[in-house]
Order: C-alpha cells, then sequence, then structure tokens
C-alpha cells in the first residue's frame, strides 16, 4: 500500500521511516515490487517501472510514488510536480498533499506546506509529525482551535506524549488550566517518568495554583535530578504557594546555590524570608533581584514587605508605591502600603489600600487582619469583627492548605508546632 | 513580718543602699551567677528524652517575702516525669530564705511547700488579708493555694478555699477585678492530658475523646513529643474572692473562660486603659492572645483582635508563652512584651492610648530572638537610667532538635537575650557584652526580676528545665539612682495589687504597675523600682492605689526603698 514507501521520500524530509497513518489501500497497480527497488536503493529502474506504468495510464499513486523517489534523487522541482499531478488526478489523496507538504517544508516554504497540510487535514487524519507540525503552524498563525484539534488528533490516535505536552502548553496558553492538567495526566500515563512531563506538570499545576499536585511532581524531579537549580526554585515557589514560607527556604537557598544570581530565585528566597519574618536576611537578596530586573513589581513588593516590616517606612513607602505604578498585580504593594499608612496613623487611606490588596488578593488573611485593626481604629467595631471573622476563615484555608503540603512533604516546624 | 516594721512615714527610708558613682555605667561586668554560693542547689527534675508535652513546660518561680523581714524569698517549682509521676518524692519544689547579703537557706520543709504535684508555675498575694504573703502554685492534676500561717509554714488550703483547679492549670495572678476589696484570682490552663492515655511519642493516637485528629508528632520530621496542636484545650479559669477564704468560680459568668479552649500559659493582669479597672492578657500558645477588657460590672469584654494584641503583625498565631508588661517609653502607659517559639518573633505591642501597634521590629526587639523558643521575659531598668529593658530566657521543647539541621533554629539549650533600651523607642540586644552568664547554653523557662539584697540594682532568678536554678546578681557599676516603693495597701489588699506608681525625676517620668503573675508562670518583686539616672531626688512620686485614691510626695531622696502606706 502507498504508505508502505512514503517513508523513502521522508528520509530526505526528516520524516519517519514508517508509515504512521492507517488507511485502506489505495486502488491502482500494484506497485510492491517497486517499492522494494526503493527500498533496496535502486531508484533508477524504479523510476523506470513507475515512468512506464504511468504512460500506461498509471494513477495518481504511481504518480505520488514517482515524486518521492524523485525526491530521493533530489530532484525537487520534478518531485513537486509529480505530487501535484498526482493530487490533481486524485484531489483526495493524502498521501500526495503530505508528501508535497513534507517537500515544501524542507524548503522552508511553510506557508505553502501549511496550505497543503490544512487541505490534508480536511481529507484525513495527519501523520504523527506533520499533525504536530501543523498545530505548530496553526498556533504560530493565531489558530489555537485548530492547533488543538490537530494535537488532539495526534494524541489520540498515537497516545503521543510530545503531542500532548503540546497540547497542555498550548491549553496553558489559553489559561485552560484544567485542560492542561489533564492532558498531563494522560502523559503521565504514557511516560510516569519522563523529566518533561513531569516538568511541565510542576509547571502547568503551579500556573494553575495547585501547589500540592505540583509539589509531588517535583518532589520525583528534586529526587531524579538534585543538581538542577530549576527544579529546586520550582520546590520552593510551589510551598510559597501553598503559604509555608518556612519550607521554601531551604530549596530556595538550594537553587541559589547551585545556579547563583538568579533573579527568579532571589525574588522568591526574599519572598520566603520575609514570610518568615526574617526581614533583615531577605534584603539581600531582593535588593539584588531587583538589581537584576529593576521594575519587577513583585520585588518591589517584596522588598517593601520586608522594609516595612524593618520598620523602614520610608522605604517601603517608597517601593510600594513604585511597584503599584508598575503593571504587575497590586496586592502585596497595596497590603504594604496599607500597614505604612496604618503606621502614620493615616487611617482612611490605610484603610483603601488595604481594601485594594483584598480585592487583588482574596484570598490573603493578613488584609483582613489589618482591616480588622483599622476599622477597630476608625471606630467601626462592626466593620472590624467582619474583617476578623473574613481574617479567621483564611487562615483556617491557609492552614488547611499548609497542612496538606506537610503532609505531603514532611516538613514540620515552628510556626505549625506540633 | 514586713508589717512588723511599722509604718514609717509616707516617705521613709528604710534602705541602706550605698551612693551612686557615675553614670552612664561603664562596668563589663552585669551578672553573676551566684546561686551555688548564696545557698541555692536546685536543679529542676526533667525527663531526659522529653516524650510528652507536660515535660517541657514546667519552670515557674516566684519572688516573695514570706516571712515579713523585708527581703526577698525564692520559690521554684519542679516537676516529675510521666515515668516518676507516681513517686511524690521524685520533685521537689523549694523555699529558700533571704538571709540577706546573697545568702539564702533552704526552708522547703519546715514551710511544707516541697511537694505540691505536678508544679507549673506560682503567683502570689495576701490573699487573706492578714498582711502575710500567700502562695498559688499551679500544676498538672491540681492547684494549691498555700496560705502564710506567718511562722514559716504553709498550709494547702486550695480545695477549702475553691481554688484547686484539676486539669492541667499553668499561669495564674491575683487582681482585684471587680473593687470590691478582695483579691480575685485568674488561672489559665493548657491541654487535656491523661496520663494513662497519652499520645504516643512521635506518633500521636490515644483514642482520647475530643483528641481530634491531626496531632502531628513531628518537627521537621524528628520524631518529638505530640501537641499541643492537636490535643484539645483546657478552658480557664476565673475564681472570685468572696471572702473568707472562699472564691467562686466564675470563668464563664466573667466571659474569660477560654471557650475555644485554647492553651493557656502566661498571665498578665494590668489596667491597658487605665480606667482604674484590671484589664487581663493570656498568652496562648499556637492560637490567638486574649486581652479581656474590664467591662466594670463584673464581666469583661474580649478585645485581643481590634486591639491589635491577638496575632502576629501578619495575622500570625504565634506560640506564646510568657508576657511582660512595662512602661519602657515612659508614656505613663503598660506596653506588652509576649514571647513565642522558635522562627516567631517576641511581639512588642506599644500602647498607644485606645490600641496597640506591633513595633516589634522597630525596636528591634524582634529579629534577635527568632531562632530561639523564648519564655520567661521582664521588663526592669538593669542598669538604673530611667529606661525598662528587656530581658527573654530561652530554651527548645525538643531535645531532639539536635539531631538534626535547624536552619535558622537554634538548637535544644539556649543563650539569653538582653535588650537595652536606647531611649528611642529601640532596643540594643547585648547578652554578649555581658558574657558567658547570658550566652551559656541553657534551657530557660521561668524568669522573675527582683531586689535580692535591696541594693538598688534588679537581680534576675532563673529557673531552667534542664539545669540548677539561677540567682544572676546584679554587679553593674557606675549605674544611676534609684528608688524602690514598696506599697502597704489598705482591707484585703495589703499588696496593693492593681496600684501605679509614678516617678518623676528631672526628665524622667516613669510608671510601674503593681501586678500579680508575670513572665512565665513567675512571680516577680512587687516593689517597684525606678532607675533615676543621674537624679540623686525623686521630683514627685504618686500612687494611684487600687481603691482609687492618690497619695503624692515631693521631693523624695532618691537611693532607697519608700515605703508607702494607703490611708
Amino acid at each position: 500500500m502507498s504508505l508502505r514507501w512514503a517513508g523513502l521520500g521522508l528520509l530526505l524530509l526528516g520524516a519517519p521511516l514508517v508509515a504512521q497513518t492507517a488507511r485502506p489501500p489505495s486502488p491502482g497497480p500494484d506497485l510492491g515490487p517497486i517499492t522494494a527497488l526503493v527500498e533496496k536503493g535502486d531508484l533508477t529502474t524504479a523510476e523506470e517501472r513507475l515512468r512506464r506504468i504511468l504512460a500506461q495510464g498509471g494513477g495518481a499513486v504511481a504518480r505520488d510514488l514517482l515524486g518521492v523517489v524523485l525526491v530521493r534523487q533530489n530532484r525537487l522541482e520534478e518531485a513537486e510536480k509529480e505530487f501535484r499531478q498526482a493530487i490533481a488526478a486524485d484531489p483526495a489523496s493524502l498521501d500526495a498533499r503530505q508528501h508535497l507538504a513534507r517537500l515544501c517544508l524542507s524548503q522552508k516554504r511553510d506557508a505553502d506546506a501549511a496550505a497543503e497540510l490544512r487541505r490534508a487535514a480536511r481529507q484525513g487524519p495527519l501523520d504523527r509529525d506533520l499533525g504536530l507540525e501543523l498545530a505548530r503552524i496553526e498556533r504560530a498563525d493565531g489558530h489555537p482551535v485548530a492547533a488543538e484539534q490537530q494535537l488532539r488528533s495526534v494524541a489520540d490516535r498515537f497516545r503521543s506524549v510530545r503531542a500532548l505536552l503540546e497540547l497542555a502548553r498550548l491549553q496553558s496558553a489559553q489559561k485552560q488550566s484544567a485542560s492542561a492538567l489533564e492532558s498531563l495526566r494522560r502523559a503521565r500515563a504514557i511516560a510516569p517518568s519522563s523529566e518533561e512531563v513531569l516538568r511541565a506538570s510542576a509547571e502547568a499545576s503551579l500556573a494553575a495554583g495547585a501547589a500540592l499536585p505540583a509539589l509531588r511532581h517535583l518532589e520525583a524531579l528534586v529526587r531524579m535530578y538534585p543538581t538542577v537549580a530549576r527544579y529546586r526554585y520550582l520546590e520552593g515557589t510551589a510551598l510559597l504557594l501553598a503559604g509555608d514560607a518556612a519550607a521554601a527556604v531551604s530549596p530556595l537557598k538550594e537553587a541559589e546555590r547551585l545556579e547563583p544570581g538568579q533573579a527568579l530565585t532571589l525574588k522568591a528566597l526574599g519572598r520566603a524570608l520575609a514570610g518568615r519574618q526574617l526581614y533583615a536576611e531577605a534584603k539581600e537578596p531582593l535588593l539584588r533581584a531587583l538589581s537584576l530586573a529593576p521594575d519587577d513589581t513583585e520585588t518591589l513588593s517584596a522588598l517593601a514587605e520586608a522594609e516595612e516590616g524593618l520598620g523602614e517606612l520610608a522605604g517601603a513607602e517608597a517601593h510600594a508605591l513604585r511597584a503599584l505604578a508598575g503593571a504587575g498585580p497590586p496586592a502585596a504593594a497595596s497590603l504594604v502600603l496599607g500597614m505604612v499608612r496604618m503606621k502614620q496613623e493615616r487611617y482612611a487611606e490605610a484603610r483603601d489600600a488595604l481594601l485594594a490588596a483584598s480585592a487583588a488578593d482574596p484570598a490573603s488573611a493578613k488584609a483582613h487582619y489589618q482591616l480588622g485593626l483599622v476599622y477597630a481604629r476608625m471606630n467601626d467595631p462592626l466593620r472590624a469583627q467582619e474583617h476578623v471573622a473574613q481574617y479567621r476563615l483564611r487562615k483556617e484555608e491557609a492552614e488547611r492548605r499548609v497542612a496538606e503540603v506537610r503532609a505531603l512533604t514532611g516538613f514540620s516546624e515552628g510556626g505549625m508546632r506540633p | 513580718m514586713r508589717r512588723a516594721l511599722g509604718f514609717l512615714g509616707a516617705a521613709l527610708a528604710v534602705s541602706a543602699a550605698s551612693g551612686v558613682a557615675q553614670f552612664p555605667p561603664g562596668g563589663a561586668t552585669l551578672f553573676r551567677d551566684v546561686a551555688s554560693e548564696a545557698g541555692i542547689a536546685f536543679r529542676h527534675h526533667a525527663a531526659a528524652d522529653k516524650k510528652y508535652i507536660m515535660e517541657s513546660m514546667s519552670g515557674g518561680l516566684a519572688l516573695l517575702d514570706f516571712d515579713g523581714d523585708g527581703r526577698l524569698d525564692v520559690y521554684l517549682t519542679d516537676a516529675p516525669s510521666v515515668e516518676t509521676a507516681r513517686d511524690l518524692g521524685a520533685a521537689r519544689c523549694a523555699l529558700y530564705r533571704n538571709l540577706g547579703g546573697v545568702r539564702f537557706e533552704d526552708v522547703t520543709d519546715r514551710a511544707g511547700v516541697g511537694h505540691p504535684g505536678w508544679a507549673m508555675g506560682a503567683c502570689t498575694a495576701d490573699v487573706d488579708g492578714d498582711g502575710w504573703e500567700d502562695l498559688y502554685v499551679t500544676g498538672f492534676g491540681r492547684n494549691r493555694l498555700f496560705r502564710n500561717g506567718g511562722d514559716g509554714s504553709f498550709t494547702d488550703v486550695g480545695d477549702r478555699a475553691g481554688v484547686a483547679g484539676g486539669g492541667w492549670s499553668t499561669g495564674c495572678g491575683f487582681a482585684d477585678y471587680d473593687r470590691d476589696g478582695r483579691l480575685d484570682l485568674f488561672v489559665s490552663r493548657y491541654v487535656t492530658v491523661d496520663l494513662e492515655r497519652l499520645p504516643e511519642f512521635g506518633k500521636g493516637s490515644t483514642g482520647m475523646k475530643g483528641e481530634g485528629r491531626g496531632a502531628t508528632c513531628l518537627y521537621r520530621g524528628i520524631a518529638v513529643q505530640c501537641g499541643p496542636r492537636g490535643l484539645p484545650g483546657e478552658p480557664d479559669l476565673l475564681f472570685h474572692n468572696e471572702g473568707g477564704l472562699r472564691f467562686a468560680e466564675v470563668g464563664e459568668k466573667a466571659g474569660v473562660h477560654d471557650a475555644a479552649g485554647y492553651y493557656g500559659l502566661g498571665v498578665a493582669w494590668f489596667d491597658w486603659n487605665d480606667d482604674g479597672w484590671p484589664d487581663l492578657y493570656v498568652a496562648n500558645d499556637t492560637h490567638p492572645n486574649y486581652l479581656y477588657e474590664n467591662q466594670r460590672d463584673g464581666t469583661f469584654k474580649e478585645v485581643g483582635f481590634p486591639l491589635g494584641v491577638a496575632v502576629s503583625e501578619d495575622g500570625g498565631e504565634q506560640g506564646s508563652m510568657g508576657v511582660a508588661v512595662g512602661d519602657y517609653d515612659n508614656t505613663g502607659r503598660p506596653s506588652l512584651f509576649v514571647t513565642n517559639f522558635a522562627e516567631e518573633y517576641a511581639a512588642l505591642y506599644h500602647n498607644d492610648g485606645g490600641h496597640f501597634t506591633d513595633v516589634s521590629f522597630r525596636s528591634r526587639t524582634a529579629a534577635p530572638g527568632l531562632p530561639f523558643v523564648k519564655w520567661g521575659t521582664s521588663f526592669f531598668d538593669y542598669d538604673n537610667d530611667g529606661l525598662l529593658d528587656l530581658m527573654v530566657v530561652d530554651g527548645h521543647v525538643y531535645p531532639q532538635v539536635d539531631q538534626v539541621p535547624m536552619g535558622a533554629s537554634a538548637g535544644y539549650r539556649q543563650r539569653k537575650l538582653l535588650y537595652h533600651n536606647r531611649g528611642d523607642g529601640r532596643f540594643d540586644e547585648v547578652a554578649a557584652q555581658f558574657g558567658p552568664v547570658l550566652t551559656e547554653q541553657r534551657v530557660g523557662r521561668g524568669l522573675a526580676v527582683g531586689d535580692l539584697d535591696d541594693d538598688g540594682r534588679l537581680d534576675v532568678v532563673i529557673n531552667d528545665l534542664d539545669g540548677s536554678a539561677q540567682v544572676l546578681h546584679n554587679e553593674l557599676t557606675g549605674g544611676g539612682h534609684w528608688l524602690t516603693v514598696r506599697l502597704e495597701g489598705r482591707g484585703g489588699n495589703t499588696d496593693a495589687i492593681g496600684a501605679v506608681v509614678r516617678v518623676k525625676a528631672g526628665p524622667l517620668a516613669m510608671t510601674r504597675f503593681v501586678r500579680s503573675g508575670s513572665s512565665y508562670l513567675s512571680q516577680e518583686d512587687m516593689r517597684q523600682h525606678f532607675g533615676l539616672g543621674p537624679a540623686a531626688r525623686a521630683d514627685r512620686v504618686e500612687v494611684r492605689w487600687p481603691g482609687g485614691g492618690v497619695t503624692r510626695l515631693e521631693d523624695v531622696e532618691a537611693d532607697r526603698i519608700l515605703v508607702v502606706e494607703e490611708r
């Protein structure tokens, strides 16, 4: 059948040798002996026989095979002509379209390749590599739905880990966290120990705000690749996400040791230390992070928090205002500004900043606690009580999350004294 | 006895204190541990491994003048281990009589206060108003009210008086919360533990009713004693003094019974809003702390959250242990210092008048203590410069922490913290300047401050969980002038507990508060000490008595103990 020999041409185009798409054989002359010649490398004889068949009125399949033989001989213009004639003779010829697409791809003619692949895809499922390729093109061209369709098709037909990873990335980019996590779950079922799959799973879990699953994947990665700074960084980030700043300090320090001077690591380390009220220690990595990424609003906010904790209100205020002027999430900076205003006894401004912090980060217990204080000082006991109640709820939720994490990590310490 | 000295007038000097040298201090020696030479050979008993939570929490002490000779005596609590709990002689608390000249004698057996049971802490007051200081000892199982017979002996009247409590009592303090002239008693309680069904070391399960799930017994992956988290908390107790040495438990009615079952430890009665009615602060381990505001009708309102003294600044519930109360910045208002677990900062809550502000980091009292598990604490002016300094004793609860690297945390044995008040709202941690007596690694619990030799320099007595008691004799030279004020109240409150003493000396305007129960499960000297700096005289001494009356004295000579009687 035609796909038996399709692989020959793919040697040139970098595609798999073995046919990948299961379809019923096309009607026409028996091309098996000629395919055997091609496989043996006797391209001249194969070409002669194919031309004879075509002279006798041979069909699109023979012409497609001739195109493949010509590709093998690097006679690409002639090959393209044959593929096009095959398509003209049989517009439903999926093989010919895919071969033409491969040829175009080999010549970096992405637009032509895309056109053929799109036509081919309308006719039937593409080969694995071409499906992935079309998905890449569709994504690059701003057609995520078409890209996802291709990736799903490849993933379903070939149990392709690559397709599932690409699909997860696409879904993450589309903010479809649940779908991305499901794609990665399927990938893990196929390749449970794959570093790439575990890493993608951890990152997707983090993106979805799911610290616990992320930590499960990272636990395996850290165990298998203890010297990879990235995994230590992600582990620390996951612990921070879970609210376990105490546990986050150690992996982040290790990440910094393995790969010093990374702005993201320094920022996360500073946040973890500040989360443990080690404000003086937190300042150093945060200042270094800020020197590497001067406009990073999260770093500015974390530095402001550390300064506020140290009672350096002027610096805290300045950095919080810079963070708020930036494009980043305003929660942390608003919180710091609110606390600074509290200490300045500018309660109305403190309230407004804290309300902004709470709105930006509804899970923040700290913002509600501070709001409870500010309303108490503004002689509004009812609102103060409401916010204390909100604080308690969020505190319980945060503790539950940390307890879940610690059940997984086994970490326990002062803040959660047994 | 104290009253035997007689009333010597409103401004009577009875001290033989020496004159004052230069100011500020220039000496390098501050404290010297004189326990051994002073005759205090006390050593707290403790199980080596601390496999159960009750083996880690004892260690309060009391400074009291039990024999009325004007000198501070020392009572130290002791506790058995779970293994030796049935042996009545396994632990022996000790009462040391002050002979003067920093010499003590063990009078425990004569006094009959050596075996109160599983003792935790102590507080004192002249409960029955007979002029003799009585001793209340909290403990696991039951509490004792040792009534002072005035002849060197005590009799436990806890059951008869209705204050024996039960369960696991920890902190205590007396105050006349309803201003009826009689001293009432608050007792904090910790967790419910059954000696027959203890949480298994490192595992937790007891099957005990109410234990709940989640009794975690790991600390950074190592097996440790279980609790307090996961164990049921015990409500606190308020005993109203009905007169005739009888008390009625009114905690629920008064609104201070701790319905949530938080794990109560340190207790401090103090009048936070200066309305003349005692308020109450309770330090809770791993839970929000309580501030009960006196409603002047026999009830209290819990205001810890709105006033900003319940949790850390970021809303974190901390493992709170001890409490110090003091006007460290001479505003006339009492601020709070609360000691907490390792990697939790000790919280300095500044009293702003209408509320408190957490100034822990700004004041520089937070960061130095982060590695330590912090317990006994006190505001006191060790160099007589007119500014209250601050001391903290530390020590972990898990001996097992020495098996693993603890990162930012210290090991099991830990040094002390001494904060010198700079006078600008900030403190410097200066323990290392004063040598091993402060930096030696120990397992501190109770701490109480008092002037043991009446020389005007405040001494410190410390009860260690795993070691000998320390008597830190203040030998600083070159400190400022001083004045100690001893009050003699009328009626049932002869200690004048709840009184406020204000001293003006040049630019210094200082305020002290007469209180029962403080620090970590301890009782400090009820006499009020004032460092006067370079001032050889106090311009004014003012006493506001618990009943509301005021005594004012002008131009008072310094460097002596001033006895002031309520008229």
